[in-house]
């Protein structure tokens, strides 16, 4: 692995995101401090290690700012957990009983906020036809 | 227990950041702010070590082991002073950024990226610390009494077998 800026970079990261997660303490919900604490470093452990064999720079570039974008959200609300976001116009919620055409994929692949880019949606049309063929 | 307490204070130091609107200089000396009654706490203090207590190499090898046995992707039983993080125990890079995360919190010192890169074994960890606190093998602290001989002996046939 060569260790040239951005692998340092990604370890500083990391390395952010576990201190932050030492000292949090939850202001809004008291009780569940350890709770946030540990679901910061297993997020963070989950992420990074999926996103481990991306190879193109831009696309690590992305991911880094979604690490901070992650880090200055939690910090601003005190709230670990991704912001949710509405669904994007034109388009339905995911549903069993209909397939879902590529464009609204792609429509919500663009409109993703960068701080959810480590989400995606699974594709659903593979789902339907076995529960065709198992009905 | 009264090191405890002063880390108690230290971490609620970190609800403070939120209350205080500008940014102190370190010229200025410390001063109280009084929050409640029972809460009185001294900003722009430094994190001092407390210096009775004595760092050896025993204490630290121990320390350092007990850290890296609690850390669960590690088997305790294949977990020697030469066993290698990457090939023996399958650790990954981001798994020693999370070890040095914890030695900083454990030691209450910083070490930098550059450094924990070079961690190859635990040996090598408990050296660099060896060397940031001036510890020495071979020379024993002034409180050192008998269990401290003792252990002082395990340790270095520990280290040399």
């Amino acid at each position: 692995m060569s260790k040239n800026l951005t692998y340092f970079r990604v370890l500083q990261l990391y390395k952010r995101i576990i201190k932050i997660s030492y000292s949090w303490q939850a202001i809004n919900h008291p009780s569940k401090t350890l709770e946030e604490q540990i679901y910061f470093r297993n997020q963070a452990r989950e992420l990074f290690r999926k996103n481990k064999n991306v190879k193109d720079s831009n696309e690590i570039e992305e991911h880094i700012r979604e690490g901070e974008a992650r880090i200055e959200l939690a910090c601003h609300y005190r709230n670990p957990y991704p912001r949710l976001v509405n669904l994007p116009t034109y388009s339905l919620p995911p549903n069993r009983n209909r397939i879902r055409f590529k464009s609204e994929y792609e429509t919500e692949d663009m409109s993703r906020p960068i701080y959810l880019k480590s989400f995606e949606t699974k594709e659903e049309t593979l789902d339907n036809d076995e529960q065709f063929k198992s009905n | 227990m009264l090191s405890s307490t002063v880390r108690l204070l230290m971490r609620s130091g970190s609800l403070l950041r939120p209350l205080i609107i500008t940014a102190r200089p370190l010229s200025i000396k410390p001063t109280l702010i009084n929050l409640t009654e029972k809460r009185k706490t001294l900003i722009n203090e430094i994190p001092r070590r407390w210096s009775h207590v004595h760092y050896t190499y025993p204490m630290i090898e121990s320390r350092v082991m007990l850290i890296l046995r609690l850390f669960d992707k590690i088997d305790s039983n294949s977990l020697k002073l030469d066993s290698r993080f990457v090939q023996d125990l399958g650790l990954d890079s981001l798994d020693i950024v999370e070890i040095t995360a914890a030695l900083e919190d454990e030691f209450w010192t910083e070490i930098p990226d550059c450094d924990s890169d070079h961690f190859a074994t635990p040996r090598h960890v408990i050296q660099y610390l060896c060397d940031k606190y001036d510890v020495y093998e071979h020379i024993e602290p002034i409180s050192a009494g008998k269990e401290y001989l003792e252990e002082a002996k395990a340790a270095a046939d520990r280290a040399h077998h």
